[in-house]
Order: structure tokens, then C-alpha cells, then sequence
């Protein structure tokens, strides 16, 4: 039987900020503020997210002069769909989205 | 940390990721870079130190196993794990205690005089000379990572290799016939002595041919 790779609490951590404004696009320092998470945990993240289709990113022009153009993510609807499902298997399993589930 | 120092501590570890990012990854080390303009000064080391860990982590996961063009960074680890051993080996043949510039006469009649010691005493001279494969390897390894150049000389690269492999193969089957009752051969010096060089070695021609680099090799070439 093929092994389900379930989300781990800090992936369902990020789901869960990035679904709280699915449509708004969210920046980095963003993130790891809402998720306590550190940049070197982060974007390692957002990458495999991104990597499996789940994310999209693109380069926000700053609005002030001198900063350079910021890169901002949101969930695609599959990662969104993909986002719910973690949800409720990881309520099935009696584990909030700050508990730690098997590492994905 | 003024703020000042602090900014250019971020800095330096933000190139730094830069550069240890895999160049498939570079527009997420980008990323990471930019938003370190949009940070309180308060929290920009910690984001840069962050960021290095993440180049550490990407840098090392996909290590490709599928092809034998390397990064540089690969190979510096490559060169040193298998030349540093066999240059300090040879230095010690060579001009340890008990090195080939030390013999003398007298330690010469002893190592005659015991058994097997003619064979001994043989092996230590080659391997001065089969050793030197080294301090060359190393010198090669690490030009590689400084400059892009492998080994062209396949000529020269066959002498070394084919040295290190003569050198073990006779060596062992004369230690058989002629080297001390004690004798033994022994896998682990046999595996990180010559094997293991001579493997590295033939890295460096591979890489010493023309083809076309690798992404990782393109951003380190310099311009």
C-alpha cells in the first residue's frame, strides 16, 4: 500500500496563513511572523509548495523608491483544495495545526 | 551590533546564501535577499543567518548523483577528502622520522637485515614518488575549484593513475612473496591511499574535457 505523505505541523502552520487570505498575496517576513517560522525553515517550504504546484509567486514593484521588487506567494486552488484536505485529516487525527504530525 | 555593522553582517551572509544556492533555486535566493531590504534592522541577521541555512539545506539536497560534472564546491570536498590523507602520507614517507631523506647507511643495513625489510624498505622509496600524487591531486582539485580546470592532460592523469594502481598491485603481490611474515594487506589504507585518489583523479580528466558546463559551473565561472 503506497505510504500517504501527510503535511507536517509547520507546512500546515503555513497552509494555514497563507488560507486565512487565500487571495492576497503574502510576503516572506510575513510568513514567518504568522507562523513563528525562521526564513531558513520558510522558504525551504515555499519552494517544495511551489515545486508541487500548490504556490504561486511572483515580483511585487516596491511602492517606495530604492527597494527592490518583493517577491509575494499565495496558494494556487489546487493548493488550496490541497490545504483543506490536510485539514481534515489532520482534525481526524486529533492534531491542531501546531502539533506535529509525521514529517512530511 | 551598531546598525551600521549589522546591515553589512546581513549582507555578507546574504551573498554568501547567494552564492551556495543551486542556480535552478536563484530566483528564491533572490527572493530571500530583496526581503531583507523590507526588515527592521532589529531582525536582519537573524533573516540573513535564516537564509543561509536554507542555501546549506537546498545546496545539499539535490546533490546530483547523475552525472559525474560537479560543482566546484563539490569537488573542493572531493579533493581535500581524498588528497589531503595521501599528501600528509607521502610527507611522512618522504620527510617524516623514518623518511626517505633520512635514510641513511646504517638504517639501511637494518631495514636489510630484517626480514621482508628489502620490501619494506622498496615500498616506502616508491611510495615516495607514487605519493606525490598528493600534493599534485590536491594542487589539481583545487584548481579546479578556483579556475573551472580539470585535468586536461590525459596523459599526464593515466601516468598518475596508472602509477598509483602499479604501485598497489605489484606492491601487493610482492608484499606475498618477499614483505615480512607479518605482512598483511590492508583494505581501508588500500581504499583511502589509492583507490580512492586514483578515483578523483580520473574525476579531474572527465572534467578536464570540453563540454559544456554544468549551471552550477556557468555561475561559478568568473566573467
Amino acid at each position: 500500500m503506497p505510504r500517504v505523505r501527510r503535511s507536517s505541523g509547520q507546512t500546515l502552520n503555513l497552509l494555514r496563513s497563507l488560507m486565512d487570505e487565500p487571495r492576497k498575496w503574502h510576503h516572506g517576513y510575513e510568513l514567518t511572523k504568522a507562523t513563528g517560522l525562521l526564513s531558513g525553515t520558510l522558504y525551504p517550504m515555499l519552494m517544495r509548495l511551489s515545486d508541487r504546484g500548490f504556490l504561486e509567486h511572483k515580483w511585487l514593484p516596491s511602492k517606495e523608491a530604492g527597494r527592490p521588487p518583493r517577491h509575494v506567494y499565495r496558494l494556487t486552488s489546487q493548493g488550496a483544495a490541497h490545504a483543506r484536505e490536510e485539514f481534515v485529516l489532520a482534525e481526524e487525527v486529533g492534531t491542531s495545526a501546531a502539533g506535529t504530525v509525521s514529517r512530511a | 551590533m551598531s546598525g551600521s555593522v549589522s546591515a553589512w553582517f546581513a549582507d555578507i551572509l546574504l551573498r554568501l546564501a547567494n552564492r551556495m544556492v543551486p542556480p535552478e533555486r536563484g530566483e528564491w535566493s533572490r527572493a530571500m535577499r530583496a526581503e531583507s531590504a523590507y526588515l527592521p534592522e532589529s531582525v536582519r541577521v537573524r533573516w540573513a543567518l535564516g537564509c543561509l541555512v536554507a542555501a546549506i539545506k537546498l545546496r545539499f539536497t539535490p546533490m546530483p548523483t547523475e552525472t559525474p560534472r560537479i560543482s566546484r564546491w563539490v569537488m573542493f570536498i572531493e579533493a581535500v577528502g581524498a588528497f589531503v590523507p595521501l599528501a600528509v602520507g607521502w610527507w611522512e614517507v618522504t620527510f617524516g622520522g623514518s623518511g626517505v631523506v633520512r635514510l641513511t647507511s646504517k638504517n639501511i643495513h637494518y631495514y636489510v637485515d630484517y626480514p621482508g625489510g628489502t620490501y619494506l624498505l622498496t615500498m616506502q622509496i616508491l611510495a615516495a614518488v607514487v605519493a606525490l600524487v598528493g600534493p599534485i591531486g590536491l594542487f589539481l582539485g583545487l584548481r579546479y575549484v578556483f579556475f573551472g580546470r580539470g585535468l586536461a592532460n590525459r596523459v599526464f592523469g593515466w601516468v598518475l593513475v596508472g602509477g598509483m594502481w602499479t604501485y598497489a598491485f605489484f606492491g601487493t603481490i610482492a608484499g606475498y612473496l618477499f614483505g615480512p611474515d607479518e605482512w598483511k594487506f590492508l583494505w581501508d589504507q588500500m581504499l583511502a591511499f589509492n583507490l580512492l585518489p586514483a578515483a578523483v583523479v580520473l574525476h579531474l580528466m572527465y572534467l578536464g574535457k570540453p563540454a559544456a558546463p554544468t549551471p552550477g559551473d556557468a555561475r561559478l565561472t568568473p566573467a
